[in-house]
């Protein structure tokens, strides 16, 4: 089981981060100044160390700079409020692997803390949800052994969906990760986006391939094949 | 149009010596003039005084007053006349020319009297009569002098001073556009120096050379003002970091409470739809934070000024490109024109964000079966990109207002859309940022035209 340290001084967030990761499994250590953040992540070995940047007493930086000063490597995800692009230099400067903005969504939380704690492992080649195959080397995307067209974009955003299958990934994730834009910019071409998967993937009288999570973004269903 | 001020201090400066020398000449002129008068005066009444005085004219009056004559006119270049009773020439200086001889002067009470009388075709003369005793009579003398003498040497002035007048005029107005420059080299400096203290380097100021002068006080004033602007601008600054930290923090948290319970175990499906429109919600206002201090930041002037060689062309192409499927998907015909490689300066992710703005409102806004063109000119001093759609239009009484902050045309149709009203403003205000200029037309019913200029790079 991951162990992941939750430093945050706002407790409604700390609390609903603890519920929501305990939730996937992880084993979640709580601290809510920076002072306590920087003892226990000194004190206990972590997968991973979320960390806001504005605490009470050492702030994030500052816990930040003790970790990797005593030689820790441990990943460290920073959460700020700050979304200048010097603030998002700074941080990555001072050591943090990732960094997300609030309000965040918490299934963007979870999918940068997999890919922080997955490391630099190998990557599959081939991608598989039910009967949907992706060939990343071929860019070949079968469907029940059927082979499926799709444009450049969508397979990206096929792959994407699918890397994360189960998951819950919100258009944000998309945009950045996919088209690289920031936030908010490409909600209703994203849309377009999915539709297009949907009609190209989704058979009749099936259960859907892609679920739109309201609120959320979408899913992609690893449906078991029969 | 308005000179600049060395010119003006010059040309006043000019204008002021031009008053000086014209007097001045005036005056050199009247008092020559006057001399050269007197003078003629002194010699034709010393001449009447010696002939009133001499015996010799009782004795012998015919020989003496010849000689009288020869004698004035050789020495003191002065005709005598002698009339008659009855106004007749009795007697003249032989180098008189008949024409020249002036009329007869009224009889006169004997006093002596000068004039000036202009004779035909003989020019002008100062004459001076007076009566003298010659023989046994009293006749009227007539002594007469030229001016053309006087004339000429006041000619001669006038011409020197008409010469040498301009020349002093000219010679002074260069050395005072000269002088002008010089003394006003350091206004430009400090001109040069301010512009250089834009919003990223508030903290320079300028150097004052001598505190006491004129430009040294100027130069302190600016200086105040720029601190004043630099503690605006970190208040500014603090101002979006301290409101970003405190509308984001309750933001975050409502999000991750209300995603965690929605991924939790037993949520029924009403509390799903209820959580779910919770998150929309929260997502439309962490999207309206993140524009307003974005807004407030560029029109501040303190979002960072990244100025980078851009091709606009295939900015806006790939803008273009991006947002084609969701034309598409509207049913719109979507058609990118203009040559490539049109070149400006600027902030690429930011100008992106302008042509994503603008294309989404043209999608948002035009029926099914409408076309959107997107065109990019260059030009000598500014690329323009024209969005052009076939869509619903803005009414005239719109139009002024759609670039301000949450301002609507037509308010259920945005907020449907998921629109925050802010779109235009922040394109504004990239645009304006990067020193452009952007603005709308509209035909409502037939479609919208809005034009980016941005300065060439």
């Amino acid at each position: 089981m991951s162990r992941v340290l939750v430093v945050e001084d706002e407790r409604k967030l700390l609390r609903a981060l603890e519920r929501g990761l305990r939730a996937e499994g992880y084993e979640v250590v709580a601290a809510t100044n920076g002072d306590e953040g920087a003892a226990l992540a000194l004190a206990q070995p972590f997968d991973a160390v979320v960390l806001d940047w504005m605490l009470p007493g050492r702030d994030g930086l500052q816990v930040l700079a003790d970790l990797r000063g005593a030689g820790r490597t441990v990943p460290v995800l920073l959460l700020t409020a700050r979304d200048a692009v010097e603030d998002r230099v700074t941080g990555l400067d001072a050591g943090a692997d990732d960094y997300l903005v609030k309000p965040f969504a918490f299934a963007e939380l979870l999918a940068r803390l997999r890919v922080l704690m997955r490391g630099r492992g190998e990557r599959e080649t081939v991608l598989r949800a039910g009967e949907l195959e992706v060939d990343l080397l071929e860019r070949r995307v079968l469907r029940g052994g059927e082979e499926v067209a799709l444009t450049q974009r969508e397979f990206e955003v096929l792959v994407y969906l699918l890397r994360h299958k189960d998951r819950a990934v919100t258009r944000d994730m998309l945009g950045r990760e996919v088209w690289k834009e920031p936030a908010y910019t490409l909600t209703n071409v994203i849309d377009v986006y999915i539709n297009a998967l949907r009609r190209k993937l989704e058979r009749p009288g099936r259960p859907p391939l892609i679920r739109t999570l309201r609120g959320v973004g979408y899913s992609l269903r690893d449906e078991p094949c029969d | 149009m308005r000179l600049s001020i060395r010119w003006r201090l010059t040309l006043w400066n000019t204008l002021a010596l031009a008053v000086v020398l014209a007097g001045f000449a005036a005056l050199v002129y009247g008092l020559l003039a006057r001399a050269l008068g007197e003078q003629t005066d002194r010699r034709l009444l010393s001449g009447l005084h010696e002939l009133q005085h001499d015996q010799r004219l009782e004795t012998d009056p015919e020989g003496q007053m010849r000689h009288w004559a020869y004698e004035l006119h050789e020495h003191e270049g002065i005709f005598c006349v002698v009339y008659g009773p009855d106004g007749e020439v009795h007697l003249r200086t032989e180098e008189l020319p008949e024409a020249s001889v002036p009329p007869a002067p009224q009889p006169a009470d004997g006093a002596p009297h000068l004039r000036d009388v202009d004779v035909p075709g003989a020019g002008r003369q100062r004459t001076l009569e007076g009566r003298i005793r010659l023989g046994e009579r009293d006749v009227t003398l007539l002594l007469t002098a030229p001016l053309e003498e006087v004339d000429r040497e006041l000619g001669r002035l006038l011409a020197v001073l008409v010469l040498a007048v301009p020349l002093a005029l000219v010679c002074s107005g260069g050395l005072g556009y000269l002088l002008a420059r010089a003394a006003l080299s350091p206004v430009e400096r400090l001109r040069r120096s301010t512009c250089e203290v834009t919003a990223d380097r508030l903290d320079r100021r300028l150097p004052v050379a001598n505190p006491d002068d004129e430009l040294g006080r100027l130069t302190q004033t600016i200086n105040e003002m720029i601190g004043r602007l630099e503690r605006s601008f970190a208040e500014v600054r603090r101002f979006t970091a301290d409101a970003s930290h405190e509308l984001r923090t309750p933001l975050a948290a409502i999000r991750a409470e209300a995603e965690v319970a929605l991924g939790g175990a037993l949520v029924t499906p009403e509390q799903e739809r209820l959580l779910g429109s919770v998150l929309e919600e929260c997502s439309r206002l962490a999207r309206l934070t993140d524009q307003l201090l974005a807004l407030s930041r560029e029109d501040a002037g303190v979002a960072r000024q990244v100025r980078e060689p851009v091709d606009l062309s295939a900015l806006v192409g790939a803008v273009a490109e991006t947002m084609r499927p969701l034309a598409e998907a509207r049913g719109l015909t979507l058609h990118v024109k203009g040559p490539g490689g049109v070149a400006v300066s600027g902030d690429g992710a930011r100008l992106r964000q302008v042509f994503y703005n603008l294309l989404d409102n043209a999608i948002k806004y035009t029926p099914p079966g409408g076309t959107i063109e997107v065109q990019v000119e260059p030009g000598p001093r500014a690329a323009v990109v024209a969005v052009r759609d076939s869509g619903i239009g803005i009414p005239e009484a719109d139009l002024p207002h759609v670039f301000e902050r949450f301002y609507r045309v037509d308010k259920a149709r945005s907020r449907a859309e998921g629109g925050t009203g802010l779109g235009l403003s922040i394109a504004r205000s990239i645009v304006v940022a990067h020193s452009g200029s952007i603005n709308l037309t509209s035909a409502p019913g037939r479609g919208t035209t809005c034009t980016v200029a941005l300065p060439a790079g």
